[in-house]
Formats: C-alpha cells, structure tokens, sequence
C-alpha cells in the first residue's frame, strides 16, 4: 500500500505549494485528486511516484520509505501515466513492452512479450499491435498508454490527467479502463482530474486540494455543492441520478 | 469450448494474444533482414572501395593482398592504403553515426549532431589552436608545415579532442546548473559553435599564410592521414561506445516517449543523458581529432534509419552505425573517382551528399 504522510513540497523558498498533505492508497480504491489549476495535483503525483522529493514528510511504500527505494524497484511497485508522452516511430507492441522495462535484465523475455500480447488483447488493441504511435487518434493513444502501464502489473496505478484532449466518449472509456483494474485486480489507483462527474462516475475516493492542504477527503459523501464552491467558486447542484452523485452547474 | 482451448495450449495467453504475438515475431525478423541487407550493403561498397583507384583490383586480389599473398604490389596497395582507409571509414561512419544517433535520444531533438551542438567546431578551433599557437613550441613544428601539413599530428590530434569535449564539458557544466530543457541544450550547443567558430577565425588573423593553410587543410578531413594506432584508437572508443548506447537501448525509448514516462519506468532520465552525452561527445571527438571534420553523417545516417526502421533504438542503434559506415563509404568513393587522380575533401563531399539527403528529408517530414 502507498501512503504519504504530512507531505511538503515547494519549488520556491517563500511559495509553499503543499504544506500539509496525507493519504492512503488503499488496495481497490479509486481516488480522484481534484483543486484548482496550480494547486499542486501533479506535483503530489510527482511525489507519490518518487520522481520528487518532498521536502517535509515522506511516502511510504509497504511500510518501507520509498526515497529509499532504487528507480527499478519503484517502478515495479507503482505505474506512472504521465499528462504528456510522445506519438513517435515505435509500435504499439513496443511501447506497451516499453512497461516491462523495470522487470527486464538486458532484453525483453517470452514473459514479458507474452504478458503485452495478452493486454492488448484484453483492452481490444490486438489489431493495432504493429501500428506506430504517431498514426493512433487521441483515444487509442490513450488507451495504449494504459496498456503500458498495465502490464507494469503494480499494485498501485497513478494517473495524471488521464482523459486530457479525449472526446466524451473516450473518457468514460479510459476511466473504465482504469476501473475495470480497480475492481477486478485490486489495484489502488490515483488520478489527477478535472471533470467532477467523471470522477464521481468511476472513483470512489475524492481528495480536494486547497492552498497547500488537503481540504476534503473521503467518499462521493465529501463531494457537496458547498465543497465545489470552496474549492472551484462554482455553483453547482448535486443530484442523485442512478444512485451516483452528479453535479449540475448553476 | 474457449477455456478448453486455452488449457490446451498455454493457460496464459489467449489464441488471439497468440496471433499477436506471431504478427510480431514476423515483424522482429523484417527489422533482423534489413539490417542482415544493410551490412552486406557495407559489405559490397567496401570491396568496391578497397578495387578501385589508380589500379583496379579483383576481389580475389583483394582478398590475398588483405593476407599478404599477393604480389607486393598488391600486398602494399591493400595493406599500407586502401584497407586502412576503408576500415577508418568503417569505424568512423560507426562512431559518428551512434553518436549522432544518441544525441537525438536524449535530447530528443532531431537536429541534435557533433556539428549542431558545437563539439565538431570546438575540434576545428583545438586544432587551430595546436598548428598556429603550439606549432612554435614543438621542436622542428613551426615552420615545418610545408604548406599544408600539420608539424605534429598527434598534437593535432590531442588539442582537437580537448576543443571537442571542452565544447561538451561547457554544455553539460551549464545545462546541470541551469537545469536545462533539451531544447535550451541544443540552442546552447548553436551559440557554442559560434564561439568556437569565432575563436578558430581570430586564432587564423593572426596567423601565418602556411598555418592557415594548414588548419584548412586539416578542417576538410582526411580519411588517410589514420595511423594504425589511431585506428585501432577509434575502434576501440567505437566498440565501447556501441556497447554502451545499446546497453541504454530501452532507457533511449522511454526518454524518446516522454520524460515523465521514463521516470515512471525507473530511467534515471538525467543520468542516462549525461553519460550519453558524455560517451558520445567522446566518439565523436575521437574520430574528428584523428580525421578532421566529417560533416553530416551523424546527422544523417540516423535520419534515414529512422524513416526506414521507425524510432526503436535496438534496431536504430545498430542500423545507423551500419548506413553511417556505407555514407562514409561512398562519399570516400566519390572523393577519389569524381576528380581522379586528385583526391576531394571528405567534409565537403559528406555535406554535398548529405545536406540534399537532408532537404528531403526535411520535405518528407522529419517527424518520422
């Protein structure tokens, strides 16, 4: 399990960017990082993924600190989906294989191919597997890049803006990607978000971030109208719609 | 009926992950042949190379003039000139071809060469600095260019290579301190070759009509001034360098798909660009300081590849080494035929190959 304990970071002496920050990542949960723009989401990511330092506080990974940890051994336990990665001239059967990089000595095993020929199977990119990069549309790119981070096969998933530049329909895919190795796996999964219905749609976990601090966390029961106001100065109505909380901006 | 068959055959993979898999062993084998297809490419402008010249020689002649059994003619024909030069342009289409090819890795720029990042002009003024400055200091150096020969080529040779990594020190000491962007590294790399050109042009005002000669002369590059130790000098710095950057083949990869990425996969992202940088730089340097300015393989050769085999360094790697030794090749070829019995500068004959090979590229997008 990751967890992170009273976590600080600033990228400027004077300029705290988070002061306070605690939270588990628990086997099977899903949790949606929500706050405004410059809050310091992807920078709480950057330290949950051991990519940074924080400069107060500290992550623990199974109990064990994770700044001690080397790169490999990170990257075994915790798969990372970065906001922004390249289309270039690789194929998508290297560029999920690409994800078995932490698990490999020198050269990719039968395992190892093996195991990307079965998830791109599973996620329906058997067809694309000698495609390259740069001919995919944002929706199979995306779904690709959770390929890779699939076959990582971590028992933690982090996830920065996943459904950035993807049509509706391609969001709710991708999250239910996501989910689908949530539920059936037990993966514990974190993603940086901005759409609140699609947060509250697919995650069960809901972490605000405020002037440094977490300033609400728990289930869909922490997401109110009043904590929309306080974090993004909206207006919105929650509903119940299906048995799912869904906010109707105002 | 679906469970029964996966039993049947591995509990693990699905038939349609099967299928997958074989599209993809059959894809590996294509990317296997063009590389078997461009080695025997090196193969065949090698034995053209090693036949022609003043005398033309059969590949049988070749062949027991390489062992000594040939007439002593033929025997110092092919010992003493041609193969040394072939072999020199062998492993320096090598070296500047992976160095070249490691530069756009881990900085993911495609413009990204010894010539754009300034460590081919830092050679040129390292060797400015050895004939006009030092060349008084060597006994018997000074004057003793005759025109257009360096006093002593292994000073040359050794101030080249402190201009070159001097350029590479400079880049890497200020993109660690300002914690530069790729991008700002190879900007840097531009004003670098400026300053360096800038120092060669004021070190030459001030010089002697022979010494200039001179390190023009040495600027247009020469394939057959290599000494033997020299050349072993290069294939070794070549061997370990090829070693090297295909040991990183997977951590080029995750840098070329993003930063961000790579760290996620435990590159050490900064580490893998330093070393590369450095181990490059180093390459290239020692083939600049033994066979003076190669322009354009470097650039090139990587460029080709890339559009032919796409951006997978495991097969990148080696098959830019292998067209960086046939440009080479046949841009040797072409200095010694074009104007025979005159013999061209290589520098200019790789740019007046390569740089339309570029355009084209660039016309044909060099994304990809």
């Amino acid at each position: 399990m990751l967890e992170a304990r009273n976590l600080a970071f600033s990228f400027k002496r004077n300029r705290p960017l988070l002061t306070d920050v605690s939270l588990q990542v628990q086997p099977g949960t899903f949790t949606a990082v929500l706050g405004r723009n410059g809050c310091g989401k992807s920078t709480l990511l950057s330290l949950l993924t051991g990519a940074r330092r924080p400069q107060g506080g500290e992550v623990l990974l199974d109990g064990a600190p994770l700044a001690q940890m080397d790169r490999r051994q990170r990257a075994r336990k915790i798969a990372f989906v970065a906001q922004h990665s390249h289309g270039n001239r690789l194929t998508v059967f290297d560029s999920v294989l690409l994800g078995r990089r932490p698990f490999m000595d020198s050269a990719p095993t039968a395992e190892d191919r093996a195991i990307v020929a079965q998830v791109l199977d599973e996620l329906g990119l058997g067809g694309y597997a000698l495609r390259y990069m740069d001919e995919l549309s944002g929706g199979e790119y995306q779904t690709v890049v959770l390929a890779r981070a699939f076959v990582q096969r971590t028992e933690t998933l982090l996830l920065d803006e996943p459904t950035n530049n993807l049509d509706p329909a391609n969001q709710q895919e991708v999250m239910a990607l996501v989910a689908r190795q949530v539920r059936d796996r037990g993966v514990g999964a974190v993603a940086v978000m901005h759409d609140l219905n699609l947060a509250l749609r697919h995650c069960d976990r809901f972490l605000f971030l405020k002037d440094g601090l977490v300033d609400a966390y728990g289930g869909p029961e922490a997401v109110t109208a009043d904590q929309v106001r306080r974090i993004y100065g909206i207006e919105v109505e929650m509903i119940e719609r299906n048995g799912r909380k869904v906010a109707i901006p105002q | 009926m679906q469970e029964e068959k996966l039993s049947e055959r591995d509990p693990r993979i699905a038939p349609d992950a099967r299928e997958v898999q074989r599209a993809y062993g059959g894809y590996i084998r294509h990317k296997h042949a063009v590389l078997v297809g461009l080695a025997a490419v090196v193969i065949v402008l090698a034995m053209v190379s090693l036949s022609i010249g003043s005398f033309s020689l059969s590949p049988a002649d070749i062949a027991a003039g390489a062992f000594g059994r040939a007439d002593p003619q033929t025997n110092a024909v092919i010992q003493n000139i041609r193969l040394p030069r072939v072999l020199t342009a062998v492993v320096a289409g090598i070296a500047l071809a992976l160095a070249g090819c490691a530069y756009q890795a881990t900085l993911r720029n495609p413009l990204a060469s010894a010539s754009t990042l300034g460590i081919a002009q830092g050679a040129a003024f390292g060797a400015s600095v050895a004939i006009i400055v030092f060349a008084g200091l060597v006994p018997g150096g000074s004057a003793a260019y005759e025109g257009v020969s360096a006093g002593d080529p292994f000073i040359t040779a050794l101030c080249a290579f402190a201009g070159a990594m001097l350029s590479t020190a400079i880049i890497l000491a200020l993109s660690r301190f300002r914690q530069m962007t790729p991008e700002a590294i190879v900007l840097l790399g531009v004003a670098l070759s400026a300053l360096f050109t800038a120092g060669t042009t004021l070190v030459q005002y001030f010089a002697e009509d022979s010494q200039v000669a001179a390190v023009v002369f040495w600027t247009f590059g020469d394939l057959g001034r290599v000494t033997r130790v020299q050349l072993a000098i290069m294939a070794a710095v070549a061997a370990a360098s090829a070693a090297f950057f295909f040991w990183n083949r997977w951590s080029y990869n995750a840098i070329e798909s993003g930063e961000g990425l790579a760290h996620g996969l435990g590159v050490s992202v900064d580490g893998v660009r330093l070393s590369s940088m450095v181990v490059a730089s180093a390459a290239a340097s020692t083939v600049i300081a033994f066979c003076g300015i190669v322009n354009f393989v470097g650039l090139v050769a990587p460029h080709i590849m890339r559009r032919l085999l796409g951006a997978d360094y495991r097969y990148l790697l080696p098959a830019s080494a292998l067209a960086g030794a046939a440009v080479l090749l046949a841009a040797d070829m072409l200095c010694h035929v074009v104007v025979a019995p005159l013999i061209l500068p290589i520098s200019a004959i790789t740019s007046i190959v390569g740089a339309p090979l570029f355009i084209w590229l660039l016309f044909r997008g060099v994304s990809r």
